[in-house]
């Protein structure tokens, strides 16, 4: 009861933080290397090496290469910046005996970035926050051909950003994000039924948003950081992405990703 | 421009020797790390003994323990321990010492204990024909089908039941579609055979002795084994899983921790007595334990009623996916139960029948003459 409880209040101050994000006044200012104002829509693939150890399972690491699709939109100007963006992948691994896994992930999220600098390093330095979505579905069918396993996270924590326009439409923009708080679900330990309904579409994304729990740093960490090289109508993005949770037994996903995205501007 | 370029180069170098590095940073483990072997005394019903005092050759027990202790084999293992003379000699729980208190699933391993089950109840005098067709008990369920109204108890106890319903299309359509009537799904099945013509081992059969089970006696599989033997034997933390229907799963589902899954070994292997109490009649323990048909194959497996019979060794044994075994090997009184990670793909990292016996044979080794 207790934990339903705070479960409501915490799921209320996300939701109040992400509508409090969103209704911020836009950007006046321009002036630096940087574009003033931007509006652009982007979709591209993302190619990933994934690493997973989930340790219900196995302590075993799993690792292998991944796809997936991005799309984004973002609103930027010099002083705020809106991002929201979202993913849909698998990625298909293996232990160290060559036994499979598979990895389906989506994610989708929001962050806000607040200029803090005009001039640091030729750049500009944002501080704001991001609040993301990620549904984690892990299938290890060699050693549980019966059960899904799962990491959900909904997580809020700060983001800081540097960007740097390098030459005529090109920057650069180095990111770095990492929640402080979040709401987490994971498959119980133990499990007194044969088989998860995993033929079922809504089993799959209804099942992992059970059970969610408030979760801070002891319990949970995350930390994702990217290197995104723009140009007119493409960006090059590097992002390594870090997620463990410690219950009810440990759990580590690490990603490492190149996206290739196209970019329409108005 | 020279420096600059080199600068690039440089940065890119370290950006992606950053990411090389990065790349395998999570670090495997070990699959097994306890070592302890020697039982622990507890107030569970158990006696304890030495290899030794149980006329074990300690060395050679630890030969087959060694087989099974291996990172590279037996995958999946979480359990091993030996019973002889009525005493735990030997037991191991390689991933986690807790293992000993935790239940698991013991999958078709629970087809043996329904085999008990339905031994209690026909005791009782509930089946005293076990040629009573299916169709005497339950008429209404059948569709027009004479060769299906032939399908009588014997041949449900012996996979011969004819009806065409792979295990793992059961799985799917009875535990996660969940027909309305499970009973009248099943047999609405076509027939790959006539009743008794052909084994096919299955999971609908033992499903069917359950229901049968259940409409006979009035009490749920669940209900007989645990009145008639989990209480006797001090069973109590259990858990079996019923279908939709909350008929109690006959062939799986059952979820025993490994001490108690060796007290049930430990019942059979004293011919269905339990502290002076006849809680299996000697003949159903007899007739279910010895060969009831041959099992086609390369091994030379026979089958009892849901008991696997190894002539190569002499012993019969439950046996579940991934590597549940209760095998009891009555010409030395040893019984030696193994119990693994369930739900396993058994072709790969599942342990079977054929991959255990080599653990057996060394325990039979171990034997002073």
């Amino acid at each position: 009861m207790y934990s339903v409880k705070i479960t409501r209040i915490s799921s209320a101050i996300l939701f109040a933080i992400l509508v409090a994000a969103m209704l911020c006044p836009q950007p006046t200012e321009g002036g630096t290397g940087l574009r003033d104002r931007e509006n652009a829509f982007g979709i591209g693939p993302r190619i990933s090496y994934v690493q997973v150890r989930d340790d219900i399972v196995v302590p075993l690491r799993f690792s292998g290469p991944g796809l997936s699709l991005l799309l984004f939109y973002e609103r930027r100007g010099l002083v705020h910046q809106h991002e929201v963006d979202a993913r849909l992948g698998l990625a298909l691994l293996r232990d160290r005996y060559g036994f499979s896994g598979a990895v389906l992930s989506s994610s989708l999220s929001y962050r806000y970035l607040h200029s803090l600098s005009n001039n640091t390093f030729g750049g500009k330095i944002f501080l704001g926050s991001k609040l993301n979505w990620s549904l984690n579905d892990e299938f290890f069918y060699d050693w549980d051909e019966e059960h899904l396993y799962w990491l959900t996270t909904i997580e809020l924590g700060p983001a800081l950003r540097y960007s740097r326009s390098i030459k005529k439409e090109r920057q650069i923009h180095l990111t770095l994000s990492f929640p402080v708080v979040a709401m987490i679900s994971r498959p119980p330990l133990y499990r007194y039924y044969k088989t998860d309904e995993l033929t079922k579409v809504g089993f799959l994304l209804s099942k992992p948003h059970e059970d969610l729990h408030f979760a801070l740093f002891d319990t949970y960490q995350a930390a994702q950081i990217s290197f995104a090289y723009e140009m007119r109508r493409i960006t090059l993005t590097y992002t390594g992405s870090f997620k463990h949770a410690t219950e009810p037994e440990p759990v580590t996903l690490f990603t490492n990703s190149i996206d290739v995205t196209w970019r329409f501007r108005w | 421009m020279v420096g600059h370029r080199m600068k690039r180069k440089i940065t890119l170098l370290i950006a992606l020797s950053m990411v090389f590095a990065l790349l395998r940073c999570i670090p495997n483990g070990q699959l097994k790390n306890n070592f302890d072997v020697d039982p622990v005394q507890l107030f569970d019903g158990w006696q304890i003994a030495t290899t030794e005092e149980a006329g074990l050759l300690r060395p050679k027990v630890m030969e087959a323990y060694e087989m099974y202790w291996d990172e590279d084999a037996f995958y999946n293992a979480k359990s091993l321990l030996i019973v002889r003379y009525g005493k735990l000699v030997f037991e191991n729980y390689c991933r986690d010492v807790a293992d000993r208190d935790i239940k698991g699933h013991i999958q078709s391993a629970t087809k043996s204990i329904t085999s008990l089950s339905f031994g209690v109840a026909r005791d009782q005098g509930y089946f005293p024909n076990i040629d009573t067709l299916l169709y005497d008990i339950m008429p209404e369920k059948f569709d027009t089908d004479t060769m299906k109204q032939k399908i009588s108890m014997r041949h449900l106890l012996t996979m011969k039941s004819g009806i065409a319903f792979d295990n793992d299309d059961w799985s799917i359509e009875m535990l996660v579609n969940k027909p309305a009537d499970p009973i009248q799904y099943t047999l609405a099945k076509p027939m790959y055979a006539a009743p008794g013509d052909s084994f096919y081992y299955r999971d609908c059969d033992p499903q069917l002795v359950s229901s049968a089970i259940e409409r006979v006696t009035s009490q749920r599989l669940e209900e007989i084994a645990r009145d008639n033997i989990f209480t006797p034997l001090g069973i109590t933390d259990y858990f079996w899983e019923a279908n939709s229907e909350g008929t109690t799963l006959g062939p799986v589902g059952l979820f025993l921790k490994p001490r108690d899954l060796a007290k049930i070994g430990k019942l059979v292997a004293q011919d269905g007595v339990w502290e002076d109490q006849q809680l299996v009649s000697h003949d159903w323990i007899l007739m279910s334990t010895t060969s009831q048909t041959g099992v086609p194959g390369p091994e030379n497996y026979q089958y009892g009623y849901y008991w696997w019979v190894v002539p190569e060794v002499n012993g019969f044994t439950a046996r579940g996916a991934g590597g549940q075994f209760i095998f009891i090997l009555p010409q030395y009184d040893i019984l030696i139960v193994m119990t693994s990670m369930p739900s396993t793909n058994d072709d790969k990292v599942g342990t079977t029948l054929s991959e255990f016996l080599p653990i057996v044979e060394k325990i039979i080794e171990s034997v002073i003459r």
